[in-house]
């Protein structure tokens, strides 16, 4: 599946980044495309282009606090976890995903 | 921007017999002001204090992040302690904890050192990186792997 996430966390600067980390690889071992967008101390990095919104099946909104620009998922089926979950088990959001998805049941 | 701006020597403790997180703060936050990079050691380790009480700051494979953003800071950096037996710390994988990088982090600017920050914690959930660090003897080697 086509995978588009954002990750974000109080301070901005360790987990945001770690939980990015952890979903590239946790999702490109169950065989995803990922493409994660940082909301960070520094700013927004790897921001997600329209097109891979478009494409994807699903977002992944790993983070602690609010996260920017929502209104870019209108429509989109979205999970909605803490950066913790994103950091501790990656690969059991990965497949809870794959299940849901494959239900027709994400929301 | 080197690593050893980031990092600077004097704020590696080799195999320092720290016992407790409380005792880790003290001599780390107490490096740092020594270096010139934070104006005040107590305010700096509240900081620090704050923000474990908002989620672990252990990883995996004995490696903690305990990180602080406060005023105090006046440039971001790291300062780094390996001790001899790992220690009690809230982790990731539920593990006592051997190498703690702890991370100070000035309230603004200074975009372009918060992201070498993030950078290193990226690097440090590598696999490579963390078994590399059981293995260092020298500041140097610490420097080579990072």
């Amino acid at each position: 599946m086509n995978i588009a996430a954002i990750t974000a966390c109080t301070i901005g600067v360790a987990h945001t980044y770690i939980a990015k980390e952890k979903l590239i690889e946790a999702a490109e071992n169950r065989g995803h495309a990922i493409h994660v967008e940082t909301q960070g101390n520094i700013g927004i990095e790897d921001e997600l282009p329209p097109e891979t919104i478009a494409a994807a099946d699903v977002i992944i909104l790993a983070a602690d606090i609010a996260v920017a620009r929502q209104e870019r998922f209108k429509g989109k089926p979205i999970v909605r976890v803490s950066s913790a979950v994103a950091i501790k088990q990656p690969e059991r959001l990965i497949t809870t995903i794959e299940h849901k998805l494959a239900q027709g049941a994400a929301s | 921007m080197e690593l050893k701006d980031l990092l600077k020597e004097s704020c590696i403790l080799m195999d320092a017999p720290l016992k407790t997180k409380d005792e880790v703060f003290r001599a780390l936050s107490g490096e740092l002001e020594e270096a010139g990079i934070v104006a005040d050691r107590d305010q700096f380790r509240k900081a620090v204090e704050y923000r474990e009480t908002l989620s672990e700051t252990g990883l995996e494979d004995g490696i903690a992040i305990p990180h602080g953003i406060d005023a105090s800071v006046r440039q971001a950096a790291i300062a780094y302690v390996r001790l001899p037996e790992a220690i009690a710390w809230e982790s990731m994988d539920g593990g006592p904890v051997r190498h703690i990088f702890l991370l100070a982090i000035p309230e603004t600017g200074d975009k372009i050192h918060i992201r070498m920050l993030s950078e290193l914690a990226m690097q440090l959930v590598r696999k490579e990186t963390r078994q590399a660090l059981n293995d260092i003897r020298t500041k140097d080697e610490l420097y080579q792997i990072l």
